[in-house]
């Protein structure tokens, strides 16, 4: 034990007081003699007290003393001389993650790293300097140099819980920036995630883990894909990361409105994916959540629920190079947000063009947008035309969703000619070849019929106009919405006529987004709804009425925080670097120990204080020396007991 | 037995006083010599504990004893103030109508030429009184505890030879508690059951003081029942000690103090400045316990003790000086032998 202010040993100077007050002070003790008779007759019998007292310790003094000693201990600050954990300046590089967030007991990972932390710093010494990095989505610097445990304290009260992922690479630039040559710089990184080896080279850093093996379930997608008609499809992947398989139950809300609720079965580390359709109109909010339905602990509650905005489709533009087909272009104008420009050939410039329709006119073979062709006059590269044949059959047809809704069972083609390709899929033909394919031309989506309108009746069949609904949306359709990440970073649409607006997180928080500057990084999971902040001079009023709602942003958990099974990284001691100063000694503070003992002196103190008032109450007894009543009783039973004994057996 | 100091009856002063000291099993006199203290040993803690049966093997040949002539109630084993028919010729007388012709003595008739008869002695038992102080003085140490062994020890004795015998006790709230007469095989039982009944407790500086009524038990004692021997159990640590000692000598029969004092009382235990409380009076008195006022102590109780024992000699009190540490046995019949009360 080694004392960091010897100094505050002096106070053990008081003992010397108090022993002299004990040598001095006249304490006459009260003692109950048999008589003092004799006492009386004895001529050096005195009634003044000798200045000079045996030294008689008693309980007090002891007490006295023991606190007199423990306290003088503690002003002396004692300590433990430990393993390096502090050096000259030590940086504190505390994960931020989404995983933080896990509750291991009563306290969350990101509690239990403040109180390590708190504890290891708690040995800070004179002329050793504290820095606290913050290792979330982007690494911010908590505090720089701190001298003390309290600033250190302080800054760890501002850890922010986060949802995304912690870039510890740019906290470890961070720390790398405030190191200085001077000094003996220990990194001291608390996580739950191993830290890449590449980070810690060349470097003396320790590793603290955190957290526990546990179970948990999330939804780490939800992707919206607007199907017009008020419906959108929606992509929901759902994952168990725990070891065993757990039954879940799946809730899809639009609007707070439960639409679906199903019960799910996730096999051990297994991950599903479920589709269906939701009825909606654009902006409102779908918000899928899977809890676990038996006893399985969810240890993450963040990566629960996943969010997306529901969206009208887009409107597409289709040009239709053909000589004349009614049964095409009405079909065409029958699907929601399609504008058809009839043409008689391709046109050379296809820009602004969502969708090219070639129905018996030449392909050219560098068209770059989606197209459908219909027996074209010529087949584009990396689709094989084989010989007409007549009277093909429509035997077989896949379940790809160019063909949802539709049956052509009852297609009859009268002269066709089959495809193929390697880049493209079957999606419906017979024996005598593929009548119709899809697939991706060179990186175009392409779907190709191998059959005139004219020499088939599947434009009089109810299927046609589904298929090319099917086909528009497969081939132009919106791409899905996708959310953004926690932790990611989004660009916020302001739209003209202001300046900013105002984008208010789960957390209630509000942050203005200028349209200078409209990057955002959303670092937590839910709706960040979006308003109307300040206007550009001259812009329109009813850009800037009150209460308007732009589209809101969703946030979706990051899917690899859920991964809780992942066991924690092992603990690293400090290594100093090869060539770097030597580190100074940690330093456990012993204070904290010392003083419950001061406090157990004083309240024995009170307890002996009391329990000898109450013995001097109660007057007699339990003395020792002489007779109890006790005693007394008891022989006197036993005497009375032998008496009736003997008059028993005395005639 | 650690030291017994036993003056001669009618004998003044510690010069006179014979010692007799015993090994640790208390088996007899093994030298003799001054006052020491010996190891120290707590003696009996309870006024009624019964006797050791060691102890009642060796009071098994004892008889009491009587100086002084005693009048009985029955024929017994002490020489009566009355004429009797024991074997012992005490006299003569003019035959007159009606005395046994058996009793003539005719050669002292041939001599005196007349008629003469003979009168012997008469033999009655002897009722031996005993006085406790249980008085609060006597509750330190083993005092209070040793008086009534004594008691017991001097019942046993008294049973044992056909006497008859009582116990009074001065208890420390000052009554007087006093057995019946006892005589026979049940004697100890008694004794026991009546010195149960004493009220005895440790004492505490919180305790009120209060004296015991030594007098009145004395005068008790001594006021009923037929004259005989009367011993007094006591560290007679009391003011009017001297009346105590008049009390006890007034009377027929004889009286034997036996003077109880503990370890407290010769070498208390004391250090500094302290505040002594008399535990029957309560009177305070301050002293520093230096070495010389210990020592002063030491020596002032010397001559007490030596004033009690010329006080009593005055008065025709036997004085056996005790401690509570010694052996009961050693106090009846080495101690109290040799003042004539126990044979």
């Amino acid at each position: 034990m080694r004392f960091a202010n010897p100094g505050g040993l002096a106070a053990l100077g008081l003992l010397v007081p108090l022993v002299v007050w004990y040598l001095l002070k006249s304490r006459r003790a009260r003692r109950v003699v048999s008589s003092t008779m004799v006492w009386q007759s004895v001529p050096q019998a005195m009634t003044a007290a000798t200045p000079w007292q045996r030294f008689r310790p008693d309980a007090t003094f002891w007490l006295a003393a023991l606190a007199l000693v423990v306290g003088a201990t503690a002003l002396a600050r004692p300590y433990a001389v430990v393993d390096a954990t502090l050096g000259d300046h030590t940086i504190v590089i505390v994960d931020a993650s989404g995983s933080m967030n896990a509750r291991d007991g009563d306290t969350t990972r990101l509690e239990r790293a403040r109180r390590d932390v708190a504890t290891v710093v708690d040995g800070i010494g004179d002329g050793q300097e504290v820095s606290v990095i913050e290792a979330g989505s982007q690494a911010r610097v908590l505090v720089a140099g701190a001298t003390t445990a309290d600033e250190v304290d302080g800054a760890l009260g501002r850890l922010r819980l986060q949802h995304g992922p912690a870039d510890l690479d740019d906290a470890f630039v961070l720390a790398t920036a405030l190191q200085r040559p001077d000094q003996a710089t220990v990194m001291h990184v608390v996580t739950d995630r191993e830290v890449p080896g590449a980070l810690v080279a060349d470097r003396a850093v320790s590793v603290q883990p955190v957290g526990e093996v546990q179970d948990n379930l999330g939804v780490t997608r939800l992707q919206v894909v607007p199907r017009g008609s008020g419906t959108s499809d929606l992509f929901v992947a759902l994952r168990n990361w725990s070891q065993h398989p757990v039954e879940a139950r799946l809730s899809i809300t639009v609007d707070d409105e439960e639409v679906v609720a199903e019960v799910v079965d996730l096999a051990p580390r297994d991950a599903i994916d479920r589709t269906m359709t939701v009825r909606g109109g654009a902006g409102a909010v779908v918000r899928a959540t899977l809890v676990p339905a038996d006893d399985t602990v969810d240890g993450l509650a963040l990566d629960d629920s996943a969010w997306g905005v529901l969206r009208s489709p887009e409107q597409v533009r289709v040009v239709a190079a053909t000589p004349g087909n009614v049964f095409l272009t009405a079909a065409l104008e029958a699907v929601e947000g399609v504008e058809v420009t009839e043409v008689a050939s391709v046109p050379d410039d296809l820009t602004g063009v969502d969708l090219l329709v070639v129905d018996r006119v030449a392909v050219p073979d560098d068209v770059a947008v989606p197209m459908l062709l219909v027996a074209p006059a010529s087949w584009p590269d990396g689709v094989s035309a084989a010989a007409p044949v007549e009277l093909p059959s429509v035997t077989i047809q896949s379940d790809h969703e160019l063909l949802g809704s539709v049956d052509l069972s009852d297609v009859a083609v009268a002269t066709a000619t089959p495809l193929s390709g390697d880049e493209l899929t079957p999606i419906a033909g017979g024996t005598d070849g593929d009548l119709v394919v899809a697939g991706r031309l060179r990186g175009v989506p392409t779907v190709a019929l191998g059959f005139s309108l004219l020499d088939s009746n599947l434009a009089l069949t109810a299927a046609w106009p589904t298929f090319v609904s099917n086909a528009v949306g497969w081939l132009a359709g919106a791409p899905p919405a996708v959310a953004a990440v926690a932790g990611g970073t989004v660009v916020v649409d302001v739209p003209a006529g202001l300046d900013t607006v105002l984008v208010s997180p789960p957390d209630g928080s509000t942050v203005e987004v200028s349209a200078i500057a409209p990057s955002l990084v959303v670092d937590r999971v839910g709706l960040w709804r979006v308003a109307p902040g300040a206007a550009a001079p001259g812009a329109d009023p009813d850009v800037l009425a009150d209460g308007a709602e732009l589209p809101s942003l969703v946030v979706n958990p990051d899917g690899d925080e859920g991964d809780l099974a992942q066991p924690p990284p092992e603990a690293v001691a400090v290594v100093a670097a090869g060539d770097g100063p030597e580190l100074a000694p940690g330093r456990q503070p012993l204070a904290a120990l010392v003083v419950p003992v001061v406090l157990a002196a004083l309240v024995l103190e009170w307890l002996r204080a009391t329990v000898v008032a109450r013995r001097r109450a109660a007057g007699r007894g339990g003395r020792g020396g002489g007779v109890t009543g006790a005693g007394r009783d008891r022989s006197a039973r036993w005497t009375s007991s032998v008496a009736r004994a003997v008059a028993r057996v005395r005639p | 037995m650690r030291g017994l100091r036993l003056p001669r009856r009618g004998a003044a002063g510690a010069d006179t006083a014979l010692v007799a000291r015993a090994g640790p099993s208390g088996a007899g006199p093994v030298t003799s010599g001054p006052v020491t203290s010996g190891p120290r040993a707590d003696g009996p803690a309870d006024l009624a504990a019964p006797l050791p049966p060691a102890v009642v093997t060796r009071l098994g040949p004892h008889r009491l004893a009587t100086v002084s002539r005693v009048t009985g109630t029955r024929e017994g084993a002490h020489r009566s103030t009355r004429h009797g028919h024991s074997l012992e010729f005490a006299d003569q007388r003019p035959y007159v109508a009606g005395d046994d012709p058996r009793s003539l003595d005719l050669a002292a008739s041939r001599r005196h030429g007349r008629l003469l008869v003979r009168i012997h002695e008469a033999e009655d038992d002897t009722s031996l009184r005993v006085v406790l102080d249980a008085s609060r003085s006597m509750a330190f140490g083993g005092k209070l505890g040793m008086a009534g062994q004594v008691a017991r020890a001097l019942g046993h004795v008294a049973a044992h030879g056909g006497d008859r015998i009582r116990v009074v006790v001065a208890t420390e709230d000052g009554r007087v508690t006093a057995s019946p007469w006892m005589r026979g095989a049940a004697t100890g039982w008694t004794i026991g059951h009546t010195l149960a009944a004493v009220p005895t407790a440790a004492p505490s500086p919180d305790d009120q003081p209060g004296p015991a009524a030594l007098l009145d038990a004395i005068r008790r004692a001594r006021g009923e029942g037929p004259a005989g021997p009367v011993v007094l159990v006591s560290d007679l640590l009391v003011l009017d000690w001297t009346e105590v000692v008049r009390a006890l000598a007034t009377g027929r029969g004889d009286a034997v103090l036996v003077h109880l004092l503990g370890r407290d009382d010769r070498a208390p235990d004391l250090d500094g400045d302290v505040d002594l409380v008399d535990a029957e009076t309560g009177r305070v008195v301050s002293i520093a316990a230096t070495d010389e006022v210990l020592a002063a102590h030491t020596r002032a109780l010397a001559r007490w003790q030596d004033e009690v024992q010329r006080h009593a000699a005055r008065h025709g009190v036997a004085v056996v000086a005790a401690d509570d540490r010694d052996q009961v046995d050693e106090i009846v019949t080495v101690g109290l032998r040799r003042t004539g009360v126990v044979a």
